[in-house]
């Protein structure tokens, strides 16, 4: 999935506002990595797509230790994820998070945004697991004014080839309307008691991976009345600047 | 569902190496295989075509209008894959156990083909070589009342209406082994006056008795009752034929001359099938009956070995036999579709590949229920088992304690015990000393010819620079008639092959031969004249007694066999051993049997006048007998004893059969060879030496069939997870497959593995299990099992790690047990740190990909990295160097005009050099040909620390982690088209410091005991047309624990020959 925004909606941003305002048009896209090479991060290390950064961390337990190592990278479906069986349904390029490590995704521009909705699967180590429900994806956002807000889903299981799929899920209104600072992402793994692990204290034994793509995304649109003022604005400055 | 990855699996990976090539537009041959399943296997998945797959204890039957309907579709498919490669030659096309074609190919019609959504694989049509009695007894058949022939009938009955196809050399169709008359005292005959002893061919068989020189229809009979031959891919190859070759079913010829190289395929078929009773007959005399294992079974015949012109072969003889893969898949399908319940295959095979294309031809077999016998290879003792396919049976050789004995008696003094198989007794004769019976006396012969001399060589001999390391030997040496004729003479052992030096005394006229060994190791050989090979000891007094006594004479007796004094069995040294380079999960060979002084029909002799009589069926054939050795002669006595349980056990499995040979088998004795390749480990003689009477009823068997197949290949990798079988039957963890061996290469802590049993007994029996392996806790799941006449149960055996070394094999055994039977399996296993691939490969100019590691401890793991580094490529030429040791000496000399040394300097915290030929950059090879160009790598120090000979020219070493030092890298001209050949050497020396493509390379923070974790590597903005090297490097606690190589050839690589140089099992 392509993001949406047009060429001329972000010309228009651009120039009437500069890139340090936010723009001020429809704002909603998809994270989709189409940008990125193909490339690897250990914790603490970034890249950037679509305006967004994604920083990797590692596993709980590997922080808790000062330890650091291989924690997430841009993947392509059709080139293939190497040992680690890429989910199926997507041939083009997703980011995985690896070894129980997890990312914090924050928009390179803005302050805050939201997130509707996403594609997730599960990231297995080996190929030829038995078709089942390994763990889950976790959302945890950071809120611009203070606290959190988390969800979790299950990793979908295996299609008729015996690959793991990709999901598409669909955030309920109370996680999407809330606008985030900063939105971390990671996965934890059922360890047979029935609870999903990946902290410290329960680490997930490198299981927790997982893969995700088309992120969608929005930033705060400022209501009509205030846009309309803000039009204005650009092209009293633009009338200013051709009197000179 | 919730599920707990208890036990993750211990990773097998396999390395891929791939080089890249440069377009050519000379065609080479390739077999293509195709997706869709052949005729044996296929199960109906396509609307409108019915499975074709044979059931369980029926053969398949091609006349069948389903079968026929599925190999016109399956021939609609090849010819619409075919059509996207229009100017290709096609060689052969398969449709019954192999699904696919030969063709002539370009390289660009390759990269085509690579593309194609219906082509499985591609790969080089390798050439492939031949592996070069009374085992009966020693193998128990004939034990009155408990012997299998017995059980079975006897021996007018054992094997009878089973049907061994032998693929080989072809077949010398007159020794009385093929007969299907007996005479009045019941042996074998031609002799139309004879009884008829064979009905017509069994219902089941559908073959044809091709003709064609020096053979007829009348050649075959209701024993013999087919043979064909396949030259498609022979013919491709522009070989000339060497003169003792016929272009029919019938073997090639066998000496006198060493070039005549026939014999074998005539040699396995009788071992296998060849009739009891019959007389064996050497030098006019007799020597006592000869039978095959299952004297019974009926023959058919597939010839695809051929001998032609060939000045490189390392005996000096000018020519070699070989035996093409796509030859070979043509007359498996063949077979198969003949209907043979047993296929016997002693010829070389893939080394590293458990999906080469013969391996998969006879997967297809097997899966119609042929069982398959195969050699394990004559490259012992090193590492180097073939025919690594787990639904074929990998046979080893060893030795057997009969021994054919006689005795020199000096005229008025003392008597010695020799061995030969001599079958006319000598009278007192004259004896001379072989350094006495030239003109030209002994002590004015230079060094060379003093050595042709004393060691009785023959002209031939004496021209083969093989046979003269020290300058070539002139006619001097010579024995001369004038002092021979009507004489015993005494040679030395050494260089040449024991016969040849009866030949040469009998080329002088002499009347025997008393040959001394060169320590205390008599061989027992079909010499062409009277003859006794006695110890060096009794060799000293024999020459002490004439040396005062120049007129003494000496009678040699006729043969006798006995039970020898030597123990028995013992691995010989030349059988190749494991562990599996192909997956060191699957333990290879499967067992051992008799492959030594193993006598046998061959071919006759003869010069080109006499074979053009028999071309020309102008003179027939007449049969012969002789000694042979080798992994080839041990495979037919298991083909022979598949027959036997196939006979016995009509609805075995090939994999039951296969069970039950190996869980009955016994272990050889010791052979005090060090190290790995060890007598008495697995790796030499698999689950042990086959013991055929017990097999007949093990109480339990590990059954096994394609899904199992299937499975294992899907986790081993060798099939992609989307492969529609993969999709079908799913994944097992290759120590997973239910084999009676087994083996776990990598126990990363704690190791579950699984198996399941069949009770292929009368009666409800109570199995109790007993097993050890030291340094591990070994537990079976349940102990106890009672199972009911055919019901199967699993069981499971987990491996703890308690102290066990990292790194090293432990052996032991699992021993089921009903207080009746005896059901044993190796049990092999290997505590590992860490498990990693050795190597990962791409096309691509960025990549990013994971590599997972099985780890065995808990704690950080440290990454190196280093590269990537494109090849640093050198273009040189280079003439012809000595074959007789493959330009070591040279190398080591600092080069010469055959051998190109270049000096390479190895930093310190250097991960990983390699050094590579290849066959697209060589002059020979871009001319149309092919050089044959090795590698030889020293170290500082003038070690040779590395080195890669094979058949083309397509070489590699690679040091991992080599110490620092300045290398010495010679290109050795082995055998360059027109004597020199222009190359281009590639070098790759990656240290931790070099960077290169954006490489990077991280692992996990933590690792756990028994668990796994991602590396990631990724790489951009590479060259196209350039190949390029990196390392990772592994590390726990500051100790090298594993090494992943990674390989981006961005040069659209096309497939390559990879076999090694066939090794020779010399009889000298």
């Amino acid at each position: 999935m392509k993001r949406n925004r047009t060429l001329l909606k972000t010309s228009i941003a651009t120039a009437l506002l500069g890139a340090a305002f936010a723009s001020p048009a429809a704002l909603a896209g998809a994270i989709d990595f189409e940008d990125s090479i193909l490339t690897t991060i250990d914790g603490s290390q970034s890249l950037t797509s679509r305006g967004y950064r994604f920083t990797a961390e590692d596993s709980p337990i590997a922080q808790y230790y000062g330890a650091t190592g291989a924690a997430g990278g841009v993947y392509s479906g059709a080139q293939g994820c190497g040992d680690t069986p890429c989910p199926a349904g997507n041939a083009s390029r997703f980011y995985v998070g690896v070894n129980d490590g997890s990312v914090t995704v924050t928009n390179t521009e803005r302050p805050t945004f939201r997130i509707a909705g996403l594609d997730f699967g599960f990231l297995a180590p080996l190929p030829g697991l038995e078709d089942g429900i390994w763990g889950q994806l976790r959302l945890t956002g950071y809120l611009a004014g203070g606290g959190s807000i988390a969800t979790a889903l299950d990793f979908a299981g295996q299609n008729a080839d015996g690959d793991f799929m990709f999901k598409n899920w669909m955030l309920d209104a109370a996680f999407s309307n809330t606008f985030l600072n900063s939105l971390n992402i990671s996965a934890c793994w059922y360890d047979g008691s029935g609870a999903c692990v990946n902290s410290a204290d329960s680490p997930a034994m490198n299981y927790a991976q997982f893969a995700i793509d088309n992120l969608n995304v929005n930033v705060p649109e400022p209501t009509a009345p205030a846009l309309l003022m803000l039009g204005a604005l650009g092209m009293a400055l633009t009338a200013r600047r051709r009197a000179k | 569902m919730k599920l707990r990855p208890v036990s993750l699996a211990v990773l097998a990976l396999s390395a891929g190496i791939a080089f890249s090539a440069q377009a050519q537009e000379v065609r080479r041959s390739y077999i293509v295989q195709l997706a869709d399943k052949p005729a044996a296997t296929y199960e109906g998945d396509i609307t409108g075509l019915p499975a074709t797959k044979p059931a369980p204890g029926s053969k398949l039957n091609v006349t069948a209008a389903d079968v026929q309907n599925y190999i016109s579709y399956l021939e609609q498919k090849q010819a619409s894959v075919q059509a996207a490669v229009a100017n290709a030659e096609i060689l052969h096309t398969y449709q019954v156990a192999f699904n696919g074609f030969a063709a002539l190919l370009t390289d660009s019609e390759v990269r085509e083909l690579k593309k194609n959504g219906a082509v499985a694989h591609i790969s080089v049509d390798e050439e492939r070589q031949l592996d070069t009695n009374y085992t009966p007894i020693f193998l128990g058949l004939t034990q009155p009342g408990t012997g299998l022939w017995d059980r079975l009938g006897g021996k007018g009955a054992a094997g009878d209406n089973v049907i061994i196809g032998v693929i080989d050399g072809g077949i010398w169709p007159e020794n009385p082994a093929y007969a299907d008359r007996v005479d009045a005292d019941g042996r074998p005959t031609f002799d139309l006056s004879g009884t008829l002893a064979y009905p017509a061919a069994p219902g089941h068989w559908k073959g044809t008795c091709q003709t064609g020189e020096g053979f007829t229809a009348n050649n075959c009979n209701n024993k013999l009752i087919g043979a064909r031959y396949f030259d498609t891919s022979y013919k491709a190859q522009k070989k000339t034929t060497h003169y003792s070759d016929f272009v029919s079913p019938r073997d090639s010829m066998n000496g006198p001359d060493l070039a005549n190289k026939g014999g074998h395929g005539t040699h396995t078929s009788s071992t296998a099938g060849g009739n009891a009773l019959v007389q064996t007959r050497i030098n006019g005399g007799t020597l006592g009956e000869f039978s095959g294992i299952a004297p019974r079974a009926r023959i058919a015949s597939y010839k695809v070995c051929w001998t032609y012109l060939d000045s490189t072969h390392p005996d000096g003889s000018g020519s070699r036999n070989s035996c093409y893969n796509s030859d070979s898949i043509a007359a498996i399908n063949q077979a198969v579709a003949d209907g043979v319940d047993v296929i016997n295959f002693s010829i070389s095979g893939s080394q590293t590949d458990v999906m080469d294309p013969v391996e998969m031809a006879f997967f297809n077999a097997a899966n119609a229920g042929v069982f398959v016998a195969t050699s394990a290879g004559n490259s012992g003792p090193g590492n180097a088992v073939a025919h690594l396919g787990p639904w074929v049976t990998t046979v080893a050789a060893s030795t057997h304690n009969r021994i054919s004995v006689n005795t020199v008696t000096l005229a008025g003094g003392a008597s010695y015990q020799g061995q030969s198989y001599n079958a006319n007794t000598l009278p007192d004769t004259p004896m001379i000393l072989a350094e006495n019976a030239g003109i030209v006396p002994y002590a004015n012969l230079s060094a060379a010819d003093k050595l042709a001399r004393r060691l009785c060589y023959t002209a031939a001999d004496r021209a083969n620079p093989a046979y003269n390391t020290q300058g070539a030997a002139t006619s001097a040496a010579a024995l001369d008639k004038s002092l021979v004729e009507g004489k015993i003479v005494i040679c030395a052992r050494g260089n040449t092959a024991r016969v040849d030096k009866g030949v040469a005394v009998k080329e002088a006229g002499g009347a025997g031969m008393i040959l001394t060994d060169t320590a205390s190791a008599p061989v027992a050989d079909a010499h062409v004249l009277p003859a006794i090979h006695v110890t060096l000891a009794d060799g000293n007094a024999i020459r002490t007694w004439l040396a005062t006594r120049p007129e003494a004479a000496a009678s040699i007796s006729r043969s006798q066999t006995m039970a020898g004094p030597t123990p028995a069995p013992r691995m010989a040294s030349f059988s190749s051993r494991g562990p599996n380079k192909g997956d060191p999960n699957v333990l290879k060979p499967d067992l051992t049997a008799p492959g030594v002084d193993i006598l046998a029909a061959v071919a006759a002799g003869g010069n080109q006048a006499l074979r053009d009589e028999i071309a020309n069926n102008i003179t027939p054939g007449s049969p012969m007998w002789q000694t042979m050795q080798g992994t080839s002669m041990s495979s037919p006595h298991v083909a022979g004893m598949g027959a036997l349980l196939r006979q016995m056990h009509p609805s075995w499995s090939p994999a039951a059969i296969k069970s039950a040979l190996m869980t009955t088998a016994y272990s050889t004795q010791n052979d005090n060879v060090a190290g790995l390749s060890n007598g008495l480990l697995p790796w030499s003689q698999g689950a042990g030496h086959a013991a055929p009477n017990l097999a007949a009823d093990p109480g339990l068997v590990y059954d096994s069939n394609k899904v199992d197949w299937y499975r294992y290949l899907c986790g081993l990798g060798k099939l992609p997870a989307s492969n529609v079988n993969c999709v079908n039957f799913g994944q097992i963890q290759p120590y997973n497959l239910n084999l009676p061996s087994l083996t776990a290469s990598d126990v990363l802590g704690k190791l579950t593995l699984t198996r399941t049993v069949t009770n292929v007994g009368t009666e409800t029996a109570t199995y109790t299990a007993a097993t050890r392996l030291d340094g591990f806790d070994v537990v079976v799941s349940p102990a106890s099992m009672t199972l009911q006449p055919n019901e199967k149960k699993t069981f499971t055996v987990t491996l703890t790690n308690k102290t066990a070394a990292m790194g090293t094999w432990a052996y032991g055994h699992l021993t089921w047990s009903d207080g009746k039977h005896i059901v044993r399996s190796p049990l092999t296993a290997r505590a590992s740190a860490l498990s990693v691939r050795s190597a990962i490969s791409s096309e691509a100019v960025n990549g990013a990909q994971s590599i997972t590691i099985g780890t065995g401890y808990t704690g950080a793991l440290t990454v190196q990295k280093g590269g990537l580094k494109p090849a640093l490529r050198s273009t040189d030429s280079v003439g012809q160097a000595n074959k007789a040791d493959e330009g070591l000496a040279e190398c080591v000399a600092g080069g010469s005009s055959g051998v190109k040394a270049t000096s390479v300097t190895i930093p310190a915290n250097t991960l990983v050099a390699r050094f590579t030929t290849r066959d697209a950059d060589t002059s020979g090879y871009q001319a149309g040909g092919v050089d044959d160009l090795d590698l030889i790598v020293l170290n500082s120090a003038g070690t040779k620390v590395g080195g890669s000979a094979k058949t083309t020219s397509n070489e590699a070493v690679t040091l991992n982690s080599p110490a620092a030092g300045t290398y010495r890298v010679c290109v050795v001209g082995y055998n360059p088209k027109g004597g020199n050949a222009s190359y281009v050497l590639n070098s790759w020396v990656v240290g931790t410091a070099d960077t290169g493509g954006n490489f990077k390379a991280s692992g996990p923070a933590m690792v756990y005991t028994g668990g796994t974790g991602t590396v990631t590597t990724s790489w951009s903005g590479l060259e196209g047309g350039k190949s390029y090297l990196g390392a990772i490097r592994y590390l726990q606690s500051g100790t090298v624990r594993g090494m992943t190589l990674v390989e981006v050839d961005a040069t659209d690589p096309v497939p390559e020959a990879q076999s090694s140089k066939p090794a020779v099992v010399t009889n000298s």
